[in-house]
C-alpha cells in the first residue's frame, strides 16, 4: 500500500457543506482532492493540508469512500441509520461506538484502534507501533481504575484486574508486574444496599475514563478537544476545539475538529494537557500552573483567566503572590528551556511494549540519567550509534553534537539542545560534595534517590477529597454510555504546593509521594418523609439520606484506604529541595517537617470523618515506621526504618523553611 | 472558588474599556461596520454548540467530577465588535459578564467581568459559546427545580453593551 494523506479525524469536514470552488480536475486528482484542495488559477494546490506528507497514500486508503465518484453522496461513506453524523460518535463512549459500523468508524478517523490495522497500522508502516498501544497504560486505564479499587477492598492484589475495555496479552510471557488480562469494569447497580466498594466503582466508570484512547472523550467543553486512537494524541486540537483549516468545506464553527488536518510527532504540550491535567496533575504542573482549593487559598494569588478543562476563569493559579517577583510555582526547567513532553516521552513511554500493566510507572522508561548520565559517566551512544534509555529502547531524538557532545534535537522545533552530563557538574563545593558526592561511608545520595526527589521546585497536593455519589440522580457510563442512579460529584479540601512525602519507588529507590484519593466517600440515597429520616434536600421534592457519611475506605488487609503513590511532579529545577525539608536541622526546630516528609503525623491536614474520628492525612506510617495506608503501586511503600534514622541524626542547617498553615478544615 | 471581580468592578472595567482607544484595537471602521446592525444579545445553551433557550426552559446544573457546579453561559449577539479570535488577550476584546440570580434577587453564580472573543461563524451569526458560569452552591439540592434569571452583559470595544435575560428552572444533570 503506498502511504499518502490518511486524512485522519476531519472526515467530517468532507461530511459538512457542499463542494464549492472545484475546477476540472487534472489527471490524476481524486475527487476527493478536487473539493477539499482547489486549484487556484494559478494551478497551485490549496486548501486541506496533507496530513501526512512525508509518505504517498491517498485520501481513500485510509478513510475509505469512493476517490472516483463524482458526486458527493457517492464518494462520502454514508452516516449509518439512526446517526447524526460525525459530531455524535465523537461523543460516544468505548462500548457505544463499538456498535459504530466500521466502515464509517474509518471514515470519521482511520487511526481509531478498531480500524488503525487498515491505515496507520497497515504492513510496511506503524505496524509494531499498533501492536503495543492498543494495550499500553495511557489506553487501558488500568492505573486509574485499580488502585481505588485496591484502596476499599475490592482486589486484594496490586495487580490490575479491570480495565475501560477488555484486554488480553496474547503473548504474555510472564513480565514482572503485569498481568494477562484485563476485563472491562462494570459498575453493579446502585441502591440502598451498595457496598462502599460498589460505589466505588460506579465514581470510576463515571469519572475516569475521560482519556481512554479507544473513544474519542466526551468533546464537550474547552480544553478538552481530542480524537481517538493514534490521532487521540498525533492530531492536534486546539483548546476551543475548532478547526483553522483552510479546506474551503471545512467547518470553521463547530468543536470538536483539530486545527489542522495533519498528524504530527511535534505533539505540543497542550495537546498532552487535553487529558493530563487530572491524574497527578502533570500537564498543569509542568507549565507552572496549579488548580484552587475549595479552603485557605493564600491571599494575592494570581489566576488564569481562562475556562479551561471545565473550571472557570480564576481556577488555575500561576502566582502564589502578584506581590512580589517571584515565581513560587515556576515552569519545569526543560518547558522552560522549549522542550516539550514529547522530547522525553516517546516510543514505549507512550506506546507501551504489549504488557498489560497497572501503573505509569510500570511502563514509563525513560529516566533523569539516560539523558544527564551518572556522576561517574555521561551518556555515549552504543556501538551501533545509537543512544539508549535505561530499559535499551532507542531515543531517536539524541545525537552528538559537532564538539562531541549530546544533543536532543527538539521534537517541537528541531532546535539541537546539549545535555548537561553530570559528570561535567562537579562543582566541588562542600554543599555539592554532600548532596552528590559519596563520604566517608561510601554513601551517596545518588544511589539511593531519585534525581527528581531532590530537584522539584514545587508540587500539587490535593488532601482531603470529599466524594459523594448521589443515587437520587443518575450517572453516566463513560465506558457503555448508559444512565444509572449514581451521580459522582466531590471537592477537595486544601491545594498546597509544599507537601514533599518521600516513600520508595518501583525502582527501588527513595521518591517523591503524592496524597492520591486521601478520600472521605458519601453516599446518598432517594428518601421517603413520611417513614424514613431524611437528611439531604429535605424541603426540596427529591430528599434524601445517607448511607455512607464520609466514609474512610479500607484495604482488604484493614489498612486505612488512603492513598499513597509514587509521583514525579514534572517541576524540575536546577536548584533542591533544602536540605532541612528531609534531614533534622541541627538546632531541632524542624521535627515536625521532617515528620511530614516520613510519613508522620505533622498535623497540618486534619478531617473528620462522619462519625467524627479524626484523621491526620500526612501521617502514612505508625510510630514503628510501619505503613497504616494501603500502598497500591506495586514495588512501593515507605520510607525503611534505617533510612528514616539517618534522616533524624541533627545535621544540618536551618534554611528557613516553614510549612504553609492550611487553617482549619471547614466541612464542604 | 476565586471569583475576581465584582459586579460593580466589572462594571467599571466596562466603562475603562469603552473609552480606551489607544494601541492596537480594532480597525478604525469596525465600529461603524458593528453598527450597521442593531445590538442584540440572544442567550442560549450548550457547552460546545449553541442551542436556543427560551423562558422557562430547564437549564443544567453541571457538577464537575471532582467538585464545583456550574451552568453554561451561551450567546449570540448582533452589532458588536467581536474583536479578535485567536488572540484571547487583545484588549479589543468585549467584556462578558454571565450572572445567575435567585427570584428575590440574589447573585448565586457569576462569571465576573472576563474578556472574551466571540466567534464569527461562516455564516455570520456571532457567539460566545460554553463559558462557565460558576454557581455558589454546595449541594445542587441548593438550587435544584428552582427558577431563576440567567443574564448577560456583553460590551464591545466601541462601547455598545448589549443584554439579555433569561427565567429558567435549573436541574440536576446527568
Amino acid at each position: 500500500m503506498r502511504c499518502y494523506l490518511p486524512l485522519t479525524a476531519v472526515a467530517c469536514l468532507l461530511l459538512l457543506g457542499a463542494c464549492s470552488g472545484s475546477k476540472t480536475p487534472p489527471d490524476g486528482r481524486s475527487s476527493c482532492r478536487r473539493c477539499h484542495q482547489p486549484l487556484s488559477d494559478d494551478g497551485g494546490v490549496g486548501g486541506l493540508l496533507e496530513s501526512h506528507p512525508t509518505t504517498v497514500i491517498s485520501c481513500v486508503d485510509c478513510h475509505g469512500g469512493d476517490g472516483t465518484a463524482e458526486a458527493k453522496i457517492d464518494s462520502h461513506v454514508a452516516v449509518p441509520d439512526g446517526l447524526s453524523g460525525p459530531t455524535e460518535i465523537r461523543g460516544m463512549s468505548s462500548v457505544e461506538l463499538d456498535t459504530v459500523p466500521l466502515e464509517y468508524v474509518r471514515w470519521v478517523n482511520p487511526s481509531d484502534y478498531r480500524v488503525s490495522d487498515l491505515s496507520c497500522g497497515t504492513m510496511g508502516c506503524h505496524e509494531a507501533i499498533n501492536a503495543t498501544a492498543p494495550s499500553s497504560i495511557m489506553t487501558t486505564m488500568a492505573g486509574h481504575f485499580n488502585k481505588p479499587r485496591y484502596y476499599v477492598g475490592r482486589q486484594t492484589t496490586r495487580f490490575p484486574e479491570v480495565a475501560a475495555r477488555d484486554q488480553r496479552d496474547e503473548s504474555f510471557d510472564g513480565a514482572p508486574s503485569a498481568v494477562e488480562q484485563l476485563t472491562t469494569l462494570h459498575a453493579p447497580a446502585l441502591d440502598a444496599d451498595s457496598s462502599l466498594a460498589d460505589i466505588v466503582d460506579k465514581y470510576i466508570e463515571d469519572g475516569c475514563p475521560r482519556c481512554h484512547v479507544w473513544n474519542f472523550g466526551p468533546n464537550d467543553k474547552a480544553g478538552d478537544f481530542r480524537s481517538s486512537g493514534c490521532a487521540g494524541c498525533h492530531m492536534v486540537y486546539a483548546n476551543d476545539g475548532l478547526s483553522r483549516s483552510a479546506d474551503p468545506n471545512a467547518n470553521l464553527d463547530d468543536p470538536p475538529h483539530p486545527i489542522n488536518h495533519r498528524l504530527t510527532s511535534a505533539i505540543p504540550d497542550s495537546q498532552c494537557e487535553h487529558c493530563h491535567y487530572r491524574g497527578n496533575r502533570i500537564g498543569t504542573m509542568y507549565r507552572g500552573v496549579r488548580e484552587a482549593a475549595r479552603l485557605a487559598e493564600p491571599p494575592n494569588i494570581g489566576a488564569l483567566d481562562e475556562s479551561l478543562h471545565g473550571r472557570p476563569s480564576g481556577f488555575f493559579v500561576d502566582d502564589e503572590d502578584t506581590t512580589n517577583d517571584v515565581d513560587e510555582t515556576p515552569a519545569d526547567i526543560h518547558q522552560q528551556a522549549g522542550m516539550g513532553c514529547v522530547d522525553c516521552h516517546s516510543g514505549v513511554d507512550v506506546h507501551g511494549d504489549g504488557n498489560l500493566y497497572g501503573a505509569h510507572d510500570e511502563q514509563v522508561a525513560i529516566e533523569c540519567i539516560d539523558c544527564h548520565g551518572t556522576e561517574d559517566t555521561a551518556i555515549a551512544p552504543d556501538d551501533g550509534g545509537v543512544f539508549r534509555n535505561s530499559r535499551g529502547e532507542i531515543m531517536r531524538n539524541l545525537r552528538l553534537g559537532t564538539d562531541g557532545v549530546p544533543v536532543m534535537i527538539s521534537r517541537l522545533d528541531g532546535e539541537a539542545r546539549p545535555l548537561a552530563q553530570l559528570v561535567d557538574l562537579d562543582l566541588g563545593t562542600p554543599e555539592y560534595v554532600a548532596t552528590h558526592g559519596r563520604d566517608s561511608t561510601g554513601f551517596s545520595h545518588l544511589d539511593s534517590l531519585e534525581c527528581y526527589t531532590c530537584h522539584t521546585a514545587w508540587t500539587q497536593s490535593c488532601p482531603g477529597c470529599h466524594v459523594t455519589v448521589d443515587m437520587r440522580t443518575e450517572g453516566r457510563s463513560l465506558i457503555d454510555g448508559t444512565l444509572a442512579a449514581g451521580r459522582t460529584g466531590g471537592s477537595r479540601s486544601w491545594v498546597v504546593t509544599d507537601y514533599f512525602a518521600l516513600g520508595m519507588g518501583v525502582d527501588g529507590q527513595l521518591t517523591l509521594m503524592a496524597p492520591q484519593e486521601k478520600m472521605f466517600l458519601t453516599a446518598i440515597v432517594p428518601c421517603n418523609p413520611a417513614t424514613e429520616t431524611c437528611t439531604e434536600g429535605v424541603d426540596t421534592p427529591n430528599p434524601g439520606r445517607r448511607i455512607f457519611d464520609q466514609v474512610v475506605r479500607r484495604t482488604a488487609d484493614g489498612k486505612l484506604g488512603f492513598g499513597f503513590g509514587p509521583v514525579v511532579p514534572h517541576t524540575t529545577s536546577v536548584g533542591s529541595v533544602p536540605c532541612d525539608r528531609c534531614h533534622l536541622r541541627e538546632d531541632g526546630t524542624n521535627t515536625n517537617i521532617v515528620n511530614e516528609t516520613l510519613g508522620r503525623a505533622s498535623g497540618r491536614f486534619l478531617i473528620p470523618d462522619g462519625e467524627g474520628t479524626m484523621y491526620d492525612l500526612s501521617q502514612v506510617v505508625d510510630d514503628a515506621g510501619e505503613p497504616i495506608v494501603g500502598l497500591a503501586h506495586q514495588g512501593t511503600g515507605v520510607v525503611p526504618p534505617d533510612v528514616a534514622a539517618r534522616m533524624l541524626v541533627p545535621r544540618v542547617a536551618n534554611s528557613g523553611l516553614t510549612l504553609r498553615d492550611v487553617g482549619p478544615w471547614v466541612a464542604p | 472558588m476565586i471569583l475576581r471581580f465584582s459586579l460593580v468592578f466589572s462594571l467599571s472595567l466596562f466603562g475603562l474599556t469603552a473609552c480606551s482607544g489607544g494601541g492596537g484595537g480594532p480597525p478604525t471602521d469596525a465600529c461603524e461596520a458593528a453598527a450597521t446592525e442593531t445590538p442584540s444579545a440572544t442567550l442560549g445553551m450548550g457547552s460546545t454548540i449553541y442551542a436556543p433557550l427560551s423562558d422557562g426552559d430547564d437549564v443544567d446544573i453541571n457538577q464537575g467530577a471532582q467538585g464545583g457546579f456550574h451552568v453554561w453561559g451561551t450567546v449570540r449577539v448582533t452589532g458588536l465588535y467581536p474583536g479578535v479570535r485567536d488572540r484571547r488577550m487583545d484588549p479589543s476584546n468585549p467584556d462578558v459578564v454571565f450572572q445567575v440570580a435567585t427570584m428575590d434577587g440574589t447573585i448565586v453564580g457569576d462569571t465576573g467581568s472576563i474578556v472574551r472573543p466571540l466567534k464569527v461563524r461562516s455564516d455570520g451569526q456571532v457567539e460566545l459559546v460554553g463559558e462557565i458560569v460558576p454557581l455558589m452552591i454546595g449541594s445542587t439540592d441548593d438550587l435544584a427545580f428552582q427558577t431563576v434569571t440567567l443574564s448577560v452583559s456583553i460590551t464591545d470595544f466601541c462601547g455598545t453593551t448589549v443584554m439579555d435575560s433569561r427565567s429558567v428552572r435549573l436541574v440536576p444533570s446527568t
